[in-house]
């Protein structure tokens, strides 16, 4: 029990200082008192004896302060002991320390992992502004599940639902594309998302340089190579501000207008992207085929930023664009 | 040997251990004790002895308690520890080794 015995021994020293300066104090005045009982004794009187006894002390605060320099002392350097100690030990039983890291990692890992996901889908909110009343507006297939929507389907919503504020339509996922300089050289490969130009107002997201895209880059198809891209890769040419750099991604020129801000990235969690574009570009992701008239091509997520009238989310079974009025 | 640099600090070690492997005794105490079995040689003074005393309370091979003395005042008993004794027998080897050794270089005829 010799180890529980010091642990509670340092315990002590550390949570009862009073007690142990008391103790101190009590125990240098008992000394005190017996030599000036043995001056006592040799016959001189009470006065001349404790004045002696103080003599013959010497310095008490001195020799106190040792005894405190003793423990604390000790302390330190049993920590130190106990440390090699184990450094040794662990040294010693290379088997039995791997699996004790192994479990450590493995839990720490796993931790961290499930407490990111967690945290990134269930406790952040967006980093858009009014991030509750997002929404995102699908199509629910006769088995009930969510399927994304076509680009003139958008159009139709953002023209005809007064209810809507304010609508986006973005791809639904990133192209990977690689990146090249104006003299064809590759710089990095990248996640590109197509978003139409009103993504960035409806989610309330300001460039923190230049600025983002905006509802008159949605005009005409192929007409607007301009891109914002995100805080973090915004040095991939070397040029930390890169306003006005141009770059090349599956044989188009691309112009970068603007800068997310860092906290910024995207309308759903899991997605990074690198770039944003404006959805018109999308022919010259695709080699020129265009998908921006096809209405049976769903592979458009569409979300609104405010419903009016308070008008809940709801369904609408019959084909028809939901009545704001209803529920 | 009043200075505590004359007595080498294993050596008081050992002087405390084994005065206080017989009775529990408090500092005061101890310091005659050493004293008197010494024949007046050795003269502990309060500025090595209770350092030491904490020293080796903090390592575990002195317990301390609190008690009254016959003449009715508190005071701070120390009592040897089963580590304190196993310290003990240690540095009493460790003694006679070096004692014999000395004895050995100064006594060369």
């Amino acid at each position: 029990m010799r180890w529980i015995e010091k642990l509670r021994l340092r315990i002590r020293s550390l949570l009862q200082r009073t007690q142990v300066e008391q103790d101190l104090n009590a125990e240098f005045n008992f000394h005190l008192e017996q030599l000036t009982q043995e001056y006592l004794d040799r016959g001189l009187n009470p006065k001349q004896a404790r004045e002696a006894a103080l003599c013959a002390m010497g310095d008490i605060t001195q020799h106190q302060e040792e005894c405190r320099d003793m423990r604390r002392v000790s302390l330190i350097e049993h920590l130190c002991q106990d440390l090699q100690y184990a450094g040794r030990m662990l040294v010693k039983n290379p088997g039995f320390t791997a699996v004790a890291v192994a479990t450590l990692a493995l839990g720490i890992g796993a931790n961290t992992a499930i407490f990111t996901l967690v945290d990134a889908a269930l406790l952040k909110s967006l980093p858009v502004s009014n991030s509750p009343e997002l929404a995102v507006i699908e199509q629910l297939n006769p088995r009930g599940e969510a399927n994304p929507l076509s680009y003139p389907l958008f159009e139709e919503i953002r023209e005809r639902v007064p209810a809507f504020s304010g609508v986006f339509a973005a791809l639904d996922g990133t192209y990977r594309v690689e990146i090249d300089r104006l003299d064809g050289n590759q710089i990095a490969t990248a996640e590109l998302q197509l978003v139409s130009g009103e993504y960035f107002d409806v989610l309330g997201v300001q460039a923190a340089v230049g600025r983002t895209l905006n509802s008159r880059d949605n005009l005409t198809a192929g007409g607007h190579p301009v891109a914002v891209l995100s805080f973090w890769k915004r040095a991939f040419q070397g040029n930390p501000e890169a306003i006005g750099e141009s770059f090349i991604v599956r044989k188009q020129v691309f112009s970068v207008v603007g800068v997310a801000p860092p906290e910024f990235f995207g309308e759903a969690a899991g997605m990074a992207p690198d770039i944003w574009a404006p959805l018109m570009m999308q022919p010259a992701m695709n080699n020129g085929q265009s998908l921006l008239s096809n209405p049976s091509v769903s592979w458009l997520r569409h979300g609104t930023n405010e419903i009016r009238g308070g008008s809940k989310r709801g369904t609408s079974r019959d084909g028809r664009l939901p009545d704001p009025a209803q529920s | 040997m009043g200075k505590p640099t004359d007595l080498v600090q294993g050596t008081l070690d050992l002087l405390i251990l084994k005065t206080v492997s017989l009775d529990p005794m408090h500092g005061w105490a101890i310091a005659k004790r050493i004293q008197q079995v010494s024949r007046d040689t050795l003269q502990v003074q309060q500025g090595s002895l209770y350092p030491a005393l904490h020293r080796l309370e903090q390592q575990g091979w002195i317990k301390a308690h609190w008690a009254e003395t016959d003449t009715g005042r508190q005071a701070k008993f120390y009592s040897l520890t089963r580590s304190g004794r196993t310290q003990m027998e240690r540095e009493l080897v460790n003694w006679d080794r070096l004692s014999e050794a000395v004895n050995l270089v100064v006594h060369e005829a």
